[in-house]
């Protein structure tokens, strides 16, 4: 029942907006047609990437699980970065960990993007999210969030050889390593957060509160959408201001 | 595959075999030039379950509002 009524409402609300949104459209079709670029708000224009539920890679989660897929993010990236269109990126953060080789590949193509970018923490931001969280040119954290940091385990069959122990330890070096070196904290420091003791009801490892986390260097500073959407524009007109800069020095040594 | 998750892993790969699995048939679809993800209801209808898209103003438009019920795919 309820559904029929939203879809009443719903319905309504989309005719009575139709006129308007068919000028609109209009408008931006003929944006395209003449090569101008599509509308933009004054600040710039902005996509926004949200990160829920476990992030999702090589293996299809079963249904019950709220999943982020490796193949819908991978290539909205490309396009942003591509796009002329796009100033920067910001990128929301609500997630409870996922497969690392995913996480850690979207964490790098982020790292690596000309674009500004800019993540917000909200509600918490664990295990494999810490990556992707510090990947941004600027982090933020809501004061409320929490990052939880433990080492990677394997659940299920393993061989019980020293070799595997190895194994996981270069995979969590993998996570130390991209963290240490995109956030202000030490992989000393990281390393032994992930496993300190006494934390954790069942299980290694810290949960940072959004505070802690800004104090340990981890993420750059506590806030909110409002805080993270005006640095994203800061960083935003800089780049803009470095690329005109670079355009005059071209045209001066001709 | 190695999941690095505050979830148990128990708990993410529960029911995989389940007959559950069929209740969740989500599709996706380009719709109104956004990737969506929908509900396949009856007589071709779809209703949307979620936008994939980083697009802003995608998440505005009515049409694709979660619930929103897409008629025919056309």
């Amino acid at each position: 029942m309820n559904t029929d009524n939203n879809k009443v409402t719903l319905n309504k609300f989309s005719s009575d907006e139709e006129n308007i949104q068919e000028s609109s459209k209009e408008d931006i079709q003929e944006l395209k047609e003449l090569g101008k670029s599509t509308v933009k708000s004054k600040r710039g224009n902005i996509h926004c990437l949200t990160v829920i539920g476990q992030i999702e890679g090589h293996i299809v989660l079963p249904p019950q699980n709220k999943t982020t897929k490796y193949e819908h993010v991978i290539p909205q990236l490309v396009a942003i970065e591509e796009s002329e269109d796009i100033d920067g990126l910001l990128l929301i953060l609500n997630t409870v960990g996922g497969d690392v080789e995913a996480g850690l590949a979207i964490a790098e193509m982020i790292a690596s993007m000309s674009k500004p970018s800019v993540s917000l923490v909200l509600g918490g931001g664990h295990s494999i999210g810490v990556p992707m969280a510090v990947a941004t040119k600027y982090s933020f954290i809501a004061p409320s969030a929490t990052m939880t940091i433990h080492p990677i385990r394997l659940s299920g069959m393993i061989i019980g050889v020293p070799q595997t122990f190895e194994y996981f330890d270069k995979m969590q070096e993998r996570v130390v390593q991209f963290v240490s070196k995109n956030s202000k904290i030490s992989s000393e420091t990281f390393r032994s957060l992930m496993l300190k003791t006494g934390e954790l009801a069942n299980d290694v490892g810290t949960i940072l509160f959004g505070e802690e986390a800004v104090k340990h260097g981890l993420i750059d500073e506590t806030g909110g959408l409002h805080e993270a959407l005006n640095k994203l524009y800061e960083l935003i007109d800089l780049k803009k201001g470095e690329d005109a800069n670079i355009c005059l020095d071209e045209k001066g040594g001709v | 595959m190695i999941l690095y998750s505050i979830i148990p892993a128990d708990v993410v790969f529960g029911n995989y075999f389940g007959k559950n699995a069929d209740e969740y048939s989500l599709k996706e679809i380009l719709y109104e030039g956004e990737k969506v993800e929908v509900i396949p209801m009856s007589n071709n209808t779809y209703k949307v379950n979620r936008i994939i898209s980083t697009e802003p103003k995608a998440y505005l438009n009515p049409k694709l509002m979660p619930g929103s019920v897409i008629e025919s795919l056309k």
